[in-house]
């Protein structure tokens, strides 16, 4: 079956979801290895540079997704899909906005009010500010130092949810979902200039 | 052994007074050619920066040690590696605390010969307002051949000035020795 063009979601926006989908695999992989394997001291310590560099584009790019998002209407979900599924996709569509957003944003809290004071240079480019204010705080600290654990974890499971949804739907109900978010070819545009 | 000294400080006082416009005390520190380092590990890497204000007084006579003194004061917010990691971080409260304490301070209490033209001067460093005693290892060119040129080294342990320690006071990512390099290239004051 050919997905027709309102089925899909457009170019930029299936460029925002699978560079960032990328990245956010990487930064819950680099959190738990930084968190649970014993790592040189070295790699350790450039890999949370690393990640709090990647960590900080990702909060930049969720508001640049989010105004998209908000700003172009989504391919309306199949037609196969009962009223619970709808419901289902729409709050795990917003619960994964809602944490792209608060684990970075939780992940930038403990790196400003962290007593290391260690700067956050993005990939060695430029400097991306603390939070001001909290610097050297342990209540806050130590808040969202746990928020960000967390809902990482939470961010995870969801995405899980969401890759299991998809898989589910072809499974199940036998209908791929997939090319909703895969690239694809512009449809031929009507030639303006025989106008 | 008591004659020994007393000889000792008979020709010292001999010295003294036949070398006394043969080594003026007084020496002017030439800051353009000279540099103060300091050195240590972060995450097993080595890294390496300089201090880049600083002055130092410094009262050298070989033949009256007794009354030669160095004094040094420098400024912790000019600690500088080159690495902005590094060096967004040492001026923080939790390392030189430069808002509080903006001067840091060596003052020699002792200066005793070890051998040949190598001494060591026991003195008081003075980091985030903590004074303790540390040993300053030095070496001097000829001294009647100026500029005189002396290289020194001290090392400290950067938890006896609280350097870091609610950062890292196991010394697991600093370590906690810290070596501090002089190369002080001086004039005696005309």
């Amino acid at each position: 079956m050919m997905s027709h063009r309102q089925d899909r979601y457009n170019n930029v926006a299936i460029f925002l979801h699978w560079i960032m989908a990328i990245s956010f695999i990487l930064m819950l992989g680099s959190g738990l290895a930084m968190e649970h394997l014993e790592l040189a001291k070295s790699l350790k310590f450039n890999m949370f540079q690393w990640h709090k560099s990647l960590g900080v584009i990702l909060l930049v790019a969720f508001f640049i997704r989010i105004s998209w998002r908000l700003l172009h209407k989504p391919p309306a979900l199949p037609a196969s899909f009962s009223r619970m599924e709808k419901i289902g996709a729409e709050a795990g569509h917003w619960a994964l906005y809602a944490l792209m957003f608060v684990v970075p944003l939780a992940g930038w809290a403990l790196v400003s009010s962290s007593v290391y004071g260690l700067p956050t240079i993005v990939f060695g480019l430029f400097e991306w500010p603390h939070i001001p204010g909290i610097a050297g705080n342990e209540a806050i600290h130590e808040i969202s130092e746990e928020a960000h654990k967390y809902l990482a974890w939470a961010f995870g499971l969801t995405i899980l949810g969401h890759i299991s949804a998809v898989v589910m739907h072809k499974l199940v109900q036998n209908e791929n979902i997939l090319p909703r978010m895969l690239p694809h070819k512009p449809i031929p545009q009507i030639d303006m200039n025989k106008e | 052994m008591m004659k020994n000294l007393s000889l000792m400080a008979l020709s010292g006082l001999l010295i003294g007074a036949g070398a006394a416009t043969a080594f003026a005390a007084n020496y002017t520190v030439d800051y353009t050619n000279s540099k103060v380092e300091f050195s240590g590990t972060h995450a097993d890497n080595p890294f390496t920066g300089q201090f880049g204000e600083w002055t130092a007084d410094i009262v050298f006579d070989p033949t009256d040690l007794a009354g030669s003194k160095i004094t040094a004061t420098f400024k912790p917010a000019s600690a500088k590696t080159g690495n902005a990691m590094y060096d967004g971080t040492l001026p923080a409260a939790d390392w030189f605390d430069v808002a509080n304490h903006p001067d840091a301070k060596f003052v020699s209490q002792s200066i005793a010969l070890k051998e040949g033209n190598h001494y060591t001067a026991n003195g008081d460093l003075t980091i985030r307002g903590i004074t303790k005693p540390v040993v300053l290892d030095f070496t001097l060119s000829d001294l009647s051949a100026p500029p005189v040129k002396a290289e020194g080294t001290l090392t400290l342990n950067r938890l006896d000035f609280d350097l870091g320690k609610k950062s890292d006071s196991s010394a697991e990512w600093v370590s906690k020795d810290i070596e501090i390099k002089l190369n002080i290239v001086a004039s005696p004051a005309k």
